[in-house]
């Protein structure tokens, strides 16, 4: 009895660790959540242009695109943040138009599709184009969540970085996970 | 207590004590204070060092924490081994989890353990930001994130090491301050040694000099114009003051001793002047007294002589006064007979007791010694003074005078005295004053008695001077016993100073050629008149320089010499005369002072000239005689008298008047033992079975011409009567073997019925006595 229960609890942590590990995992609710956050937190490590802000007082806009896999939890997030003087707000978007209004855009997996058609839309406007997709960085994503281990990390293209015209804060160069 | 007290200890110790305990205090306080500043700084400057260590590294943490990027906070913190001072840091989430931590490779394991305790004991995490120092190490925390928005916290914790080494250092340091210090310190106080102590310390000395050499003249020196030099000056100044105060104060002191020099010369002088004048009176009046004069004339010249010796008396006791007022009495210290002396006293007041119809008497007691050293004259003027006294304020009864002997302590007896009267006594209000000078126990008794009222302050005096004591008790109406004690010492010479035999002086004769020199003419008669009478021929000079050419051309048995004559006085008169006594190999002549001066000194001076002895002006014929059988050769003196004189008459008259003497006889009385019979009885009955035999001898004797029989019977029968008081007796049995002694009796069968005569008065009259008693 005691021999089965045993089993079953290493079949259990090791089929846990498999699930996490995977990038599917990288969907989770729990996994979504830690993005939510870093994605506001990613607010005060970018540095816009100026004109991409109406004014001083202008909050960020984090705008998150197609069908949001974040809910009220980025919200709670966002109300008591503060990005270098700046409040900053999270609005979804449902056509590419509109995309335009942001300062960080959440690309989910489900509308990676879309990708060139959004790459166009901003075209011009200084937005940190963030997803958790694979091929993301090659798509012209700036900073793409990955899985390393049990752990959420993500990896910056500086170079896509500077095709938009952002200037990305080195310290969080320092955390990424890889650097292309 | 072995330690002297700060107070007590020298100036310059103190002063060196003193500057050494407050450089010691300020290097103290100022080494505190760099030593506390230097921990502060460096505790500041550490915090801080690490503090903006601390922040930078949390600024980069900051990303990382943000991101839940342990692996990159790891990495920044492992940077931190670039700084081995720091120990362990800890990088906490904003909800307290441990995030990341560093640990310097080499830490051993119970320092790890000792930095755990440390971090768990202080909760640092929670404070946010703080530090807090612990043994050999500090904890820092600080805040990670931006202000107001705190994601974590940030702990250090730094090796304290160096501030150890550095505190080690700051002691060395501090010590060689100390000692360099104290070395400042002795040399500064040898400065102020030299500058403030050395001149106060000089100081001192000076008048320690002054103080133990008495040396007035002495000057401290002044160095300086400060407080000290002020000092100094003061103290000159002061001394200065002293220097002349006793410069006065000695010529002060001299003129007062001139003066009292002056004074006593003075005394001296006028003593002379008294005397010369009462001489004259006392010796006329002595010499009237021997020529044929009727009764009446008689009381006249008696009641002349006696107001003058009492006015004598008189300026003798002013005289004594002063000179112990002055200090100048001194005693003498001569071997002397007490028993004499008393017998003498009472002898000589027996007479006014007798008048006053009182018994005087006089107990010596067996165990006194008969011989002492001291000052006979004295104690005689002191037994004088006490017993007239006592016969002058007793109307009735008696007047006894006891000497006992109180203890013998090596040489020195203790003696008291006693005179007790059954007189009026002394209230005992008065007691104490009676000793007081010009004091009487009433103002009314000086009116009623007479005397100066000297007599008892010169008693106390002298009694002082013979480190004894004087009292009185007495019941007003029932006597007084007057009472002083002496101190002699016991003369060890054990034969009477009066060995030469007690002659009746008067009976002497003397066949002898003499000079007296002397200028007054009073005085010439007097001298001329006695020494006359006492059989001498006499050649007189007026002045010295008369005397010494007299002498000259003719031998003189002996001289009186005046001391004071004009043209030569008699110091040099004796002077010449020695000289050419000795220039002619003549053998010296006994020259004998007359003087006035009653003064000490003067006797010295006297016998300093070569003078033989010395004789006060007024003199009577006995103290002429008692110096003429002293001085004149045996040769001179005849002890043979001529026909019977007047005055001899007169005293035998006077004598036969009381055939016993009843003191005497009452003296056995100390001897009564008690339970037995009558000791005078005794001694009564068996003189008056032993004399009839004597007698017998005596008319056998006179019969047969037998001179050395008749002597040694009246020897006898001399002695057994002058026991018992018979005084008249004894002295014609003394005159009769004194002339049996030199075989030159003449009609002893008339001087034996003479004594037979007596001796049947004096049974008759002891007899009368035992049964009256």
């Amino acid at each position: 009895m005691f021999h089965k229960l045993f089993f079953f609890l290493i079949f259990s942590i090791f089929l846990q660790m498999n699930t996490i590990s995977a990038y599917g995992e990288l969907q989770s609710a729990r996994a979504m959540e830690i993005q939510a956050a870093f994605l506001i937190k990613f607010s005060s490590y970018v540095k816009w242009p100026e004109e991409a802000f109406a004014d001083a007082r202008a909050p960020v806009t984090v705008g998150i695109f197609g069908r949001d896999p974040f809910g009220s939890a980025i919200d709670e997030i966002a109300r008591s943040f503060n990005a270098n003087g700046r409040n900053v707000e999270v609005r979804r978007f449902k056509d590419p138009p509109a995309i335009r209004q942001s300062h960080i855009l959440f690309i989910p997996a489900s509308e990676m599709e879309r990708m060139d058609e959004i790459t166009a839309v901003l075209s011009g406007r200084s937005v940190l184009i963030v997803g958790n997709s694979p091929e993301f960085l090659n798509k012209s994503g700036i900073i793409n969540f990955v899985m390393v281990g049990k752990k959420i990390r993500f990896n910056i293209s500086r170079t896509n970085c500077q095709k938009m015209g952002l200037d990305i804060s080195s310290k969080l160069l320092s955390v990424a996970h890889k650097i292309q | 207590m072995t330690f002297p007290q700060f107070r007590d200890l020298s100036i310059n110790i103190k002063l060196t004590v003193i500057i050494i305990f407050s450089c010691l205090l300020v290097s103290l306080m100022a080494s505190g204070f760099f030593i506390g500043r230097e921990i502060i700084s460096f505790r500041r400057s550490v915090v801080e060092d690490l503090s903006g260590l601390a922040r930078v590294i949390g600024i980069n943490c900051t990303a990382p924490l943000e991101f839940m990027d342990s692996e990159t906070a790891d990495e920044i913190l492992s940077s931190l081994s670039a700084r081995p001072h720091i120990l362990q840091a800890l990088l906490f989430t904003a909800d307290g989890t441990k995030f990341s931590q560093y640990q310097k490779p080499s830490l051993s394991l119970e320092n790890a353990q000792e930095l755990r305790d440390h971090f768990k004991e202080t909760k640092l995490q929670l404070l946010g930001e703080a530090h807090h120092f612990h043994k050999n190490h500090m904890a820092l925390s600080v805040f990670v994130g931006k202000p107001g928005k705190t994601i974590g916290t940030l702990v250090l914790q730094a090796d304290q090491s160096g501030f150890h080494a550095i505190l080690t250092r700051l002691i060395y340091v501090v010590s060689g301050i100390f000692t360099t210090t104290l070395l400042l310190a002795a040399l500064l106080s040898s400065l102020l040694n030299r500058v403030v102590s050395r001149p106060i310390l000089e100081l001192a000395e000076t008048m320690e000099r002054v103080r133990r050499e008495k040396n007035y003249s002495i000057r401290a020196i002044k160095n300086s114009n400060d407080e000290l030099g002020v000092l100094v000056k003061g103290i000159n100044s002061t001394l200065d003051d002293i220097e002349k105060r006793d410069e006065q104060l000695l010529v002060a002191k001299k003129t007062a001793e001139d003066a009292n020099l002056a004074k006593s010369q003075f005394l001296a002088q006028m003593s002379h002047e008294i005397r010369t004048p009462m001489n004259g009176i006392l010796g006329i009046a002595s010499l009237l007294l021997n020529t044929s004069i009727n009764e009446k004339q008689y009381q006249f010249v008696h009641t002349i002589r006696r107001s003058g010796e009492s006015l004598l008396n008189l300026i003798n006791d002013i005289l004594d006064f002063s000179k112990i007022e002055a200090g100048k009495l001194e005693l003498e210290l001569i071997q002397f007979d007490l028993r004499e002396i008393a017998e003498e006293t009472v002898d000589l007041l027996s007479e006014r007791a007798n008048e006053k119809n009182l018994n005087l008497a006089c107990f010596i007691h067996s165990a006194v010694p008969a011989h002492f050293e001291g000052d006979p004259g004295r104690l005689r003027q002191i037994l004088m003074n006490l017993l007239g006294n006592a016969i002058k304020f007793t109307n009735r009864g008696e007047v006894v005078l006891n000497i006992f002997l109180k203890k013998i302590e090596g040489n020195s007896a203790y003696l008291r005295f006693e005179v007790s009267d059954t007189g009026i006594g002394i209230n005992k209000g008065k007691q104490k004053e009676i000793f007081c000078a010009f004091s009487q126990a009433d103002g009314s008794t000086t009116r009623q008695f007479g005397g100066t009222g000297l007599g008892l302050a010169i008693c106390h005096q002298l009694v002082s001077l013979m480190d004894g004591e004087i009292g009185v008790e007495s019941v007003e109406g029932q006597g007084a016993t007057f009472w002083f004690t002496t101190v002699f010492a016991i003369s060890s010479f054990n034969e009477s100073l009066s060995d030469r035999p007690h002659q009746p002086i008067a009976l002497q004769k003397f066949d002898a050629v003499i000079l007296v020199a002397e200028d007054n003419p009073t005085n010439q008669i007097v001298a001329q008149g006695l020494l006359e009478h006492l059989g001498c021929r006499i050649d007189l000079a007026d002045n010295g320089k008369v005397a010494a050419t007299i002498t000259a051309k003719k031998n003189y048995d002996l001289i009186f010499m005046d001391c004071q004559m004009p043209v030569m006085d008699g110091y040099e008169a004796t002077k010449q005369i020695r000289k050419a006594e000795n220039l002619a190999g003549t053998g010296p002549t006994p020259i004998i002072a007359l003087t006035a001066h009653a003064m000490k000194g003067d006797r010295e001076r006297c016998l300093a000239v070569g003078m033989n002895d010395f004789i006060t002006k007024p003199f009577n014929e006995q103290q002429l005689a008692i110096i003429l059988s002293k001085w004149l050769p045996d040769t001179c003196i005849k002890n043979l008298p001529g026909p019977p004189t007047k005055i001899l008459k007169n005293r035998a008259t006077q004598s036969t008047q009381v055939h016993i003497d009843e003191s005497v006889l009452n003296s056995f009385r100390q001897l009564q033992q008690p339970g037995k019979s009558d000791i005078r009885t005794e001694l009564v009955s068996v003189y008056l079975r032993s004399s009839p035999g004597i007698m017998q001898s005596l008319q056998q004797a006179a019969e047969k011409n037998d001179s050395e029989k008749l002597w040694q019977a009246a020897h006898t029968l001399k002695s057994s009567s002058a026991s018992l008081g018979a005084r008249r007796l004894s002295s014609l049995c003394h005159e009769l073997e004194i002339m049996g002694r030199e075989t030159r009796v003449d009609d002893p069968l008339q001087r034996v019925l003479e004594i037979e005569s007596e001796f049947k008065t004096v049974a008759d009259e002891l007899e009368r006595i035992l049964s009256g008693v």
